[in-house]
Parts: structure tokens; sequence; C-alpha cells
């Protein structure tokens, strides 16, 4: 979807409309969650903070969010995504994966499908979306992202080699900041400079992800549409009002994300053997401290606990704290539950 | 407080206090030690609010008082001390000078009194154990420990003592180790304690000697007297869990097997295993097991046959080869009886043949296979 939140605000506030205006919070803490395509021209984009945003744009508007407004438009989608399909992976609210090589129509296009799709959201909902059509999720995506709003970009198969070489390092999916500067200091800034490396040497440099590069930049990519993704962590974290440097504050914050985070995990049935604690301080220095166990941890006192041990490592700096968050990884679920497990005596 | 000591006498004893002394904590005064003197005698103390230990030595005592310095720096000093006499004196505040032949060194302590003071410990029942057998009793347990924070009553190794009897057992959820000693005799005290491993790793020390010692129990600690030293630990106060109940009786697949040929054959195959799991598999058939491991990650693998007394169903059971070598590294015959029941129950490990009026038995579960 085009700037999701913000079109929703402004379809449904006429007083929006035509204005650059800001989902998200104005207070010192605040972020944008999402900025309309006025405010884009002025510079503001979604995760700047609110104060940047203010500061590139006076007469910007700020919007409280409605997450249960967003969250219904976002099902009616979803509804009609389902409809042409089942092998729908949805990315976060306003975003999904469709695998219609065969699709519940009979379609035999898939511009047709996307195209029917678009119409349909505009007519139920009056916001427009973008579509991505090729022949794997990496230039799906990379399409969808091409001609917004309101876009519909196809990258046929005859066209894929020629579309990656030119296509510009930062547009490739998983390219952000820190893989962007390192791959121009690597002298590649198209899919053409990315082909010229080995696989071995993209792994040298980007661990992992430099097979997914070496993959990608030749057009290959054969992950699955997954309906429901697998989750692999599970958390919760908070931004405080004000940056809190005492234990005891700390203690009852990490308390209360604890028992948060006990409730879902309760409420889902997980439990992780790794408990990892995030903790932002004021200049927004980032660390995080983990844990892992033999056994599976789920419960909130449990993690309390864990956690508060982490909070006090003595490596940690000790300067006041704006964020404080706990997650839970190495999940108990499907994929990991059928490993080889070593088993516990039942006293 | 002053006085002075030779340098050795006092290093051998700060050596051994300083094992307390925690490396990190929450309390600075505990990276400490007390130094106390009261005429001619010099009372060392070192603290981590768990345990506390107490050393004395006689010196040449000037004039009385107590200060506390900091572990490292005054270990690392006198350490390095010239041979011959030291002289210490602080004020009231924790100010300290050493002198050792022409060296002057300044160190800044604390005022005695703000190190932790001894528990209040009142009816101590003395049980005398023999040293040979109080060894025996923690070395042979304590492999299985655990080390979990968030289980408390699996942390130390579990006293039960009668008149008669005495047993030590420990468990970390995965393996388990109990030792039963018949030759026994004990007429003040009857009950059961959970004492910390650090305790007892400490406690291991000094039972090298022939002759008995004495531990003291009350409701919250545990107190040993060593010649100059005493040892106060606080008891793990939470429930140890019903160990009777999970040692198996009924496990009827049994197999011998010489213990080392089995030993060298599981270090052998240990090196191609996965390095957290440490998973290998007993593949169990009719006087022959062959030990396997694969790793998915690194592509390896390993196979190794070892002979066996084995007459029953094949079987192939995993375990964690750390686990399992551990709890072998502890069996004391040549060779070694495996009880088994099924590939996801508790496996019994056992000496060929127990000592006289004792009963060693140790347990491990296995790793769960998914073909």
């Amino acid at each position: 979807m085009d700037a999701f939140f913000a079109s929703i605000e402004q379809r449904d506030h006429s007083q929006y409309r035509h204005r650059p205006i800001a989902v998200g919070g104005e207070g010192p803490r605040g972020v944008v969650a999402a900025a309309s395509y006025e405010a884009r021209k002025y510079g503001v984009f979604s995760a700047m903070p609110s104060r940047t945003a203010r500061q590139k744009c006076l007469d910007i508007i700020f919007v409280a969010p409605r997450f249960d407004v967003y969250k219904s438009v976002s099902s009616e989608i979803m509804q009609i995504f389902r409809e042409y399909t089942d092998l729908v992976e949805p990315l976060s609210l306003d975003e999904a994966y469709l695998d219609v090589t065969i699709n519940k129509r009979g379609m035999r296009s898939a511009t047709l499908i996307a195209k029917e799709i678009k119409s349909r959201i505009k007519a139920l909902t009056r916001l427009t979306a973008s579509a991505g059509i090729s022949i794997n999720k990496f230039l799906a995506k990379v399409a969808s992202g091409m001609n917004k709003p309101d876009g519909l970009t196809v990258i046929p198969p005859k066209d894929v080699e020629q579309f990656i070489r030119q296509l510009p390092i930062d547009k490739f999916f998983g390219v952000g900041k820190v893989t962007g500067a390192k791959m121009k200091a690597l002298g590649i800034k198209t899919g053409a400079d990315l082909l010229k490396y080995e696989q071995i040497d993209l792994i040298r440099h980007f661990g992992k992800a430099g097979t997914y590069f070496y993959n990608v930049s030749r057009g290959f990519d054969d992950r699955e549409v997954k309906p429901e993704r697998i989750r692999k962590s599970f958390g919760a974290e908070r931004t405080f009002e004000e940056d809190i440097i005492q234990y005891k504050m700390l203690h009852d914050k990490l308390k209360s994300i604890a028992e948060e985070l006990g409730h879902r995990l309760e409420k889902y049935g997980i439990s992780g053997k790794t408990v990892t604690l995030k903790v932002k301080y004021h200049d927004f220095e980032l660390k995080t401290r983990c844990a892992g166990f033999s056994s599976h941890k789920s419960s909130s006192e449990e993690i309390y606990t864990i956690t508060k041990n982490l909070l006090h490592s003595s490596d940690l700096p000790r300067k006041p704290i704006r964020l404080l968050g706990i997650s839970l990884s190495n999940l108990n679920t499907a994929e990991n539950a059928d490993r080889n497990t070593q088993l516990t005596l039942e006293f | 407080m002053q006085f002075s000591v030779d340098k050795n006498n006092l290093l051998s004893h700060i050596q051994k206090v300083s094992k307390v002394s925690p490396t990190r904590s929450t309390m600075p005064i505990l990276n400490s030690i007390l130094f106390d003197i009261k005429e001619n005698q010099l009372t060392l103390r070192s603290s981590d609010i768990e345990i506390t230990m107490n050393a004395t030595l006689n010196v040449n005592g000037k004039e009385d008082g107590a200060v506390a310095l900091p572990t490292r720096i005054i270990y690392d000093i006198i350490n390095e001390a010239e041979e011959g006499e030291l002289i210490l004196s602080s004020d009231t505040e924790g100010a300290c000078t050493l002198k050792s032949g022409k060296g002057v060194f300044e160190i800044m302590g604390r005022p005695g009194d703000e190190f932790p003071s001894l528990p209040k410990i009142s009816n101590f029942n003395d049980v005398e154990i023999e040293n040979s057998t109080l060894r025996r009793m923690i070395q042979k347990t304590i492999i299985a420990v655990s080390k979990d924070e968030l289980k408390p009553a699996l942390m130390g190794v579990l006293f039960q003592i009668k008149r008669h009897e005495i047993r030590t057992v420990a468990t970390d959820g995965h393996r388990l180790v109990c030792l039963i000693r018949q030759d026994f005799q004990n007429e003040a005290y009857e009950g059961e304690v959970i004492i910390p491993v650090k305790f007892l790793n400490l406690l291991l020390g000094y039972l090298d000697s022939e002759g008995t010692t004495l531990l003291s129990i009350s409701e919250n600690h545990v107190k040993v007297e060593l010649d100059s030293t005493v040892i106060y630990s606080r008891i793990i106060d939470e429930h140890f869990p019903d160990y009777e109940s999970v040692i198996p009786k009924d496990n009827d697949k049994i197999i011998s097997m010489d213990l080392n040929s089995l030993l060298s054959t599981i270090r052998r195959v240990v090196i191609f295993s996965n390095k957290t799991t440490h998973q290998i598999s007993l593949s169990l058939s009719k006087n022959i097991t062959k030990i396997s491991t694969v790793n998915q990650e690194s592509r390896t693998s390993a196979d190794e046959e070892v002979d066996i007394n084995y007459s029953g169903d094949d079987m192939v059971v995993g375990y964690n080869a750390e686990y399992l070598k551990e709890i072998l590294r502890n069996v004391d015959t040549n060779n070694v009886i495996l009880k088994l029941k099924s590939s996801i129950s508790a496996c019994l490990i056992l000496p060929e043949e127990q000592k006289e009026n004792e009963d060693f038995t140790m347990l491990l579960m296995p790793i769960r296979l998914n073909e």
C-alpha cells in the first residue's frame, strides 16, 4: 500500500488531504511511523525522529496513529489477496508476497491479477496500492517499489538480467545504510558490479548474506512464499518518556516488559532457549546481551530474573537508558521442535 | 593496627582465604580481605556473603585493630615482596602502609568494621566423617551439580545423613549421581542439607590427609574447622527434588563393556560431533555397539565399533558425549555396566562391582533422536 497509515488518515480527514502529514507522536521521543507523499517531498520518511521531521518540514501535521483502523483495513486487503491464492505471506500490515503461479481464479496472467487486485482495493478502501510482478520474491519486491504510488511494474523473465545489471545497489532488498556503505566501499554501485564478485568474496564481506547477494544478482532466489512466516523470535520493548538510570526504576520497567512478553508467550504457547536484553542509551548507543539455556523459558518471572542479571552485566555502560527490550529466540516452534532434544529427568 | 610477620607465612594464608573473595561483586567491600589483629593473633577473613573463611596465624602484634584491604593488590604485593619480615600498619580510616625490605607501599583499604561479620550461628550438630570418605563422596557427585541459577536447589550437593548411612546426591536434570556409604557411624545428627558447590570445592583442598573432618550443621549454615582455618557456608534453603523416584528399577537391557575402550572410542568420535550438542549415538546390537556421530554443518561423521556383552534387542540411543564422558570417567572399575530400558528413558551407569559398604549409581538422560 502507498503511504499506508498516512493515506488512511488523509482519506478519513479531509483537512489532511494534499498536506504534508506524519503519523506518529510529536513528543520529544516521537518517531514518524508513516509520511504522506506531500511530506516525503520535504525529505520526511518513516522511522525518522519527529523532531527531525519538523526541522525538514515546518508545516508538517502530526497525526496520532489509529492502529485498530489500520489493522481492519489490512485484514480487508489480505482478504482480497486470499481470494486469488492461499499462498499469501504478509510482510507487514500493508505488504505481502503472493504466489499466483497456480491461482484460485485460474487466471493466466499475473499482471492481470495485479491490476484486478489494485482496482478492487481502490474500490473497497479508496486507497492506492503498488504491485511488482516477477519470477521470484526478490525481483517482485524490488519491482513493487519502482513506480509508487499506484504503480504496477513487471519484470518479465527476458528482462531480468538487464534489470538487475542496472539496478542501483541500495535498491536491493537487504541493503540498508550499513551494507550499502560497505558495498560502495567495495566499488559495488549496481547489480552489474555485484556480478563481478565471487561467492566466497561476498561471504567474506557479508557473511551469510553474501550467498544471498550472489544468488539474487544472478536472478536466482528460490525462497518460497510461506503463508505463515515461522517466527524466529518473540519480543517486547518500551521507550521511556524520560531517560532512566536508577536500577530500581529500570527493574520495574523490565518487570512490566517481561510480564507483557510472558502473557503473549503464554497466549501463543511459545518458549525459547535464548533470552536477549536490548538496551538503547540516551545517546542512541545500542547494546544487547543474551543468555542461553539448555531448557526452554517462557515464564515472565524467569525472563525478568534473567534479564535483570543481564542488565547488571559489568560490561554494560552505566548511563541513562531510553529503551529496554526483551526478546526470546531459539523458539520451540515447529521448525525447531522436531530437532533432537536432550531429555530431562522428570522429578 | 600494626604487626609484623614473615612474608611466606602471611602469603600462604592469604592464598587460602583469597579463594573465597568473589571476582565480581555488587558489594565492593567483598573484594577485600579483612586483617584483624588481637594481641599476637592475626585473623584473615574473606567472604562472598554465602561463604566466609577465617584463617588465623601468629604474628608480632604491636597495636590491635582491623582493616579491609583489596584482595588483588595485597595478594600481588605480598607474593612479590622480598623474603623476610613484613610490617603492616593502618589507621582507623583504612589507610595502610606495608614495609618490606627497602620498599614502602601505601594501600587504601576500608575500616575493618565495614567488613561483614561472621554469621551468628548456634546449635551446631557435629558430624564426623573420614577424610577419604568425604573426599570420595564429594568428588563423585560434584560433576552433576547444576550451574543453572534458576534452579538453586540443584546448585549444590544433597547430603542425607542418618545414624549408619550417609548419602550424597547431585543432579542437573540431565544426569544424576548418588553415592551411599554404609560404613558410617554418627550419633549426633539425622537430616539432610544441600551444600553449595563452592564450599565443597574449597573443602576438597583440605581432604588429602588422613584423619577425619567435623562437619558442623546448623539450621542455615554448615561449618568446618581445619587447623587454623574455619569455613562457613550458607546452606541452600531449597527443596531437593525427589531423586529416588527417577532412578529406574526395571531397566532390563544390560550391557557390560571395557571402560577404557569405550572412553577412548567416544573421545575419538566426539571430535566429529556438533560442537554445541556433542551428540553421539550408540547403536546396540548383539555383542557389538557402533558409536557414531554426524555433523551436518561441517559435513563430518565418525563411526567406530566397540565390543560389548549384550544379548538384548537392537536399539539406537543418543547421548551428549560430554556428559557421557564425565560420567564414565567417574567409574573406577575396569568394566562398566549400562542398564537401559528404551531410547528415551534414563540409562543407569554402574561400576562393574560396588565397593564394600558402598552403593554408587549414576543416571544419564538420552538425547531424543529424530530421523
